[in-house]
């Protein structure tokens, strides 16, 4: 089988079909990246091609010293973000970490917009702290890392984060509260 | 167990959701350890830390952003596609064909597939030709119950489609091997629609013994299939076969879930 390398070399050099190979073999990976991101499936379908146009122009930096892989979930998320920043979907993250903006949704609704997956409820951020949530939670950055890539500091990504979480935690309540009442162990055994 | 702890206040949420950053202080901890509610709120941060990590593996599945057309047609104005392919080309089309799971690298072990045997939820031994021949079997029963629903008439899919795939009666050829192709790509996806659909819909079943029984098979097929496509990872078969199995028990699994007493939830699985 061709590696990595070769496949690259050979797109690089302008080759469809090893294009389209790494675009086969990655896009469900970088398509769930822009989705996270976006937020929207609307924004996401508007930004996913230009992200992979991107991707594609960033190959020649890919020196092989990490996985092609784990280069490419790298450039998926940063072309993402810079993407996103172009649509000025994220303008919020410019606005001081202390004004309680960082929110959408109000506490007095909150009860009706319960959520029963992550990505429901993540949506119910504002586009700053969903991406912080993102990028740390999921993505598995440091808060230097994302300060980096987002333009403000580590201690307002932090604030943010804490922010995200302590919401998320209540959209999700029902997936996450602990009963005391008797649990099912398993569909194995009733 | 716990008593509330009436010299402190409960902590503060986001307090709690910077646990993993922050140590708490020694009244915090007394605090933590004594209150119940605080107790309950660090196990749910804990939650939903865990549900974080596997989102990122659980949101690969779904139909495309983008499409491979349009994305050339740019590349190719933008410069970057120098030498075009031919689509039609048997090579190139195993080469497209679409992986529809995340084995990468970096979660698929090396080494051989399990020949020997696996274990299943029950903790049962079971050879890996059975659970090929099981596999195998299953994927059959499935197709003979489509078929048979499409033989009396039944409505099988949501009328709505999602690509612009025609239809292809079972007596008109394809025109070509990308055709079929994509025909079959949009049955795989019409048949993950319809299944979990179904499984906030059809409420004809709804015995959990019966959920149980079809979700203990259904993960060794997904191990069959999935010890398969070790040993071929492009293999498009094999994806599919995993996709349907994968998708059923998602379907399965949100079943059972709605069978529940409200009182009971499904800890682990």
């Amino acid at each position: 089988m061709e590696t990595d390398a070769a496949i690259v070399r050979r797109a690089i050099d302008g080759d469809e079909r090893a294009m389209r190979m790494l675009w086969n073999q990655h896009s469900s990976h970088v398509d769930a990246i822009v989705r996270r991101l976006a937020g929207d499936p609307d924004l996401a379908q508007d930004v996913a091609q230009e992200v992979w146009i991107q991707i594609f122009r960033a190959l020649p930096s890919w020196r092989g010293d990490s996985k092609f892989s784990t280069w490419l979930h790298r450039v998926a998320v940063n072309r993402s973000l810079n993407a996103l920043r172009r649509t000025r979907r994220l303008a919020t993250i410019e606005t001081p970490i202390e004004e309680h903006s960082v929110l959408v949704a109000h506490d007095e609704g909150e009860r009706s917009m319960l959520a029963s997956t992550i990505e429901d409820a993540a949506r119910q951020l504002a586009p700053g702290a969903r991406t912080v949530f993102y990028l740390h939670d999921v993505e598995g950055y440091t808060h230097e890392e994302i300060a980096t890539e987002l333009g403000i500091t580590a201690g307002g990504s932090k604030s943010q984060l804490f922010k995200a979480r302590a919401k998320l935690r209540r959209l999700l309540a029902p997936l996450l509260d602990v009963t005391d009442v008797q649990t099912e162990r398993s569909y194995a055994t009733p | 167990m716990f008593k509330r702890n009436e010299a402190m206040p409960h902590l503060d949420p986001e307090r709690l959701a910077a646990l993993d950053h922050d140590a708490l202080s020694p009244e915090e901890l007394a605090h933590l350890t004594a209150c119940a509610h605080c107790a309950r709120e660090q196990i749910a941060f804990a939650r939903l830390a865990a549900c974080a990590l596997s989102h990122r593996e659980t949101t690969e599945d779904r139909a495309g952003l983008t499409e491979w057309g349009a994305l050339s047609a740019q590349l190719r104005a933008d410069g970057l596609i120098t030498r075009s392919s031919d689509v039609d080309d048997a090579t190139a089309l195993v080469d497209a064909s679409p992986v529809v799971i995340p084995l990468t690298r970096e979660t698929t072990p090396r080494g051989p597939a399990p020949r020997i045997a696996a274990r299943n939820t029950n903790g049962v031994r079971v050879s890996w030709r059975g659970l090929m021949r099981l596999a195998a079997a299953v994927a059959l029963m499935t197709t003979g119950v489509a078929v048979g629903r499409a033989s009396t008439g039944s409505n099988m899919l949501p009328s709505r489609t999602t690509s612009g795939v025609q239809p292809v009666s079972s007596d008109q050829a394809f025109g070509s091997v990308a055709e079929a192709s994509s025909v079959l790509e949009r049955a795989q996806r019409d048949y993950q629609r319809a299944s979990l659909w179904l499984s906030s819909h059809d409420t004809t079943v709804n015995a959990q013994a019966v959920y149980r029984a079809r979700l203990s098979a259904l993960e060794q097929m997904m191990t069959a299939s999935r010890a398969g496509l070790y040993e071929a990872p492009q293999d498009p078969l094999l994806n599919q076969y995993y996709l349907a199995a994968y998708t059923a028990r998602e379907a399965t699994l949100r079943q059972l879930g709605a069978s529940l007493p409200v009182d009971r939830v499904m800890e682990s699985f």
